[in-house]
């Protein structure tokens, strides 16, 4: 007797006793008619058993004509996304590009500047692919007043010093400075569009000219695709420099009211933040 | 309840997870007598029982592979006939449907040594005279000793809504007895 027998009474305990013994009348054969039919249609085979001839053994990989597609179709996609692109760059990486060349163009001013003072090695490597300087051909061409400016500011101040009286052999140059600044892309740019322009007088018969040297560009930066354009072009030094300036702009100083005993312990003045 | 030996049993087990269709058929043919009237309990038509049954059958076949040996084979099919059952009965929202209380007689008190008995044929024709949702919550509770909680979570009700069910089943049981022996007294 169950712990709940006591709920129940007499009669209802009496009725699961006779139900418990109770057997219904056989089954017809319209019961197990229909129970085959369901075996038939509903795949009762056992999983474990072999597959069986008929429509039960093709049941366990009924989803296959169209979960192929979808893993083939999700895995296309996700290699489109995922593979790095290299041709057709965008904006940004022309962005990036252009401000690789500007920074590149500040380093080259700078080692110009040196060259002013007296360290001409390097900027002269420059120079004797063609045949004279390019600092030389915007200054006269003219096309760039500030670079020219630059140019001027820095090929300036020797003008007594002739520039064949400090030119160097290639080949040293080559040993001795970094590698050619003209195999940056943005100055290949400026410097190549000034040089169409002007002319050059040379000898019929002279020596063939020199080839020029092969463009090399620096290697694009593999980006992948998924990556958002905020992300390529984030600059999180210039941020912070920005956000340095905004704080300190905001900083007041204000004269302290000097207490009666001043013992020189108090703050002349006050920072506000 | 048993209906078959070990021996036959694990004969016919060993033919139905080869998907022998005969062995299948023994084994369909001499659990029914015993899986009906558990189905009978909660359904009153046998045709929707015995189809109801054939739903839990196939389940059976389909689930053989996972049946241990140390189990009793009779209350594993039992288990799972009752699981189908209460699904569909759940499916069919039958344990949802409200309550009229003028389609009912008033309960009056009558006494139970009648009811004390009656044949299982005579019960579940009691059974029958119970709508659906108060025959579920008066199966439950009686036959496979379910408690309030467990049926209000089987049926999706409340405890107090299956204690309430659960008397008023018993009071139409009372008075559909009553009104069949007064009916059998006036005969004889």
């Amino acid at each position: 007797m169950s712990p709940k027998d006591h709920k129940h009474p007499e009669w209802e305990r009496k009725w699961r006793d006779t139900m418990t013994d109770h057997q219904s009348a056989p089954a017809t054969e319209e019961d197990w008619l229909s129970m085959s039919a369901l075996l038939e249609g509903g795949a009762a085979a056992p999983p474990e058993t072999p597959p069986q001839a008929g429509p039960a053994g093709g049941t366990t990989w009924n989803f296959l004509p169209w979960l192929l597609p979808v893993v083939v179709t999700v895995s296309l996609a996700t290699a489109y996304w995922l593979y790095p692109r290299e041709a057709t760059p965008t904006i940004g990486e022309e962005l990036a590009a252009d401000r690789w060349a500007t920074e590149d163009a500040e380093d080259g001013t700078l080692l110009l500047s040196d060259e002013a003072s007296g360290r001409q090695q390097a900027p002269q490597a420059v120079s004797d692919d063609r045949g004279q300087s390019a600092g030389g051909s915007r200054q006269r061409s003219g096309m760039n007043p500030a670079s020219g400016a630059r140019a001027t500011a820095s090929s300036g101040p020797s003008p007594d010093a002739p520039p064949e009286t400090q030119r160097t052999s290639p080949q040293d140059a080559a040993g001795k400075t970094p590698p050619p600044r003209e195999t940056r892309p943005a100055e290949n740019r400026k410097a190549g569009g000034e040089a169409e322009g002007e002319t050059v007088p040379r000898a019929a018969n002279g020596p063939p000219e020199p080839t020029p040297p092969e463009r090399v560009s620096r290697p694009r930066r593999r980006i992948p695709r998924w990556m958002p354009q905020i992300a390529r072009d984030f600059d999180p030094d210039a941020i912070w420099k920005r956000k340095i300036e905004r704080q300190i702009a905001k900083l007041r100083v204000e004269p302290q009211r000097q207490p009666k005993a001043d013992n020189g312990l108090y703050p002349r003045v006050r920072v506000r933040y | 309840m048993q209906f078959i030996t070990a021996r036959e049993r694990n004969k016919l087990l060993a033919a139905c997870r080869r998907g022998d269709r005969r062995g299948q058929e023994m084994l369909y043919r001499k659990s029914f007598p015993f899986l009906l009237p558990l189905v009978q309990r909660y359904l009153r038509d046998r045709a929707e029982a015995v189809s109801v049954l054939n739903q839990a059958m196939l389940k059976i076949f389909q689930s053989l592979p996972d049946y241990r040996e140390q189990e009793r084979l009779e209350g594993w099919m039992a288990t799972i006939v009752r699981r189908t059952v209460l699904n569909f009965i759940r499916d069919e929202g039958r344990a949802r449907r409200r309550f009229h209380p003028e389609a009912y007689p008033a309960p009056t008190s009558v006494a139970n040594t009648g009811l004390e008995n009656l044949a299982a044929e005579d019960i579940l024709k009691l059974l029958e005279t119970l709508p659906d949702y108060l025959r579920v919550v008066f199966s439950l509770y009686v036959f496979d000793d379910y408690s309030h909680p467990e049926i209000a979570r089987e049926l999706d009700i409340t405890a107090v809504a299956s204690r309430w069910r659960l008397a008023k089943a018993r009071e139409l049981l009372r008075d559909a007895y009553l009104s069949t022996h007064e009916i059998n007294q006036q005969r004889s």
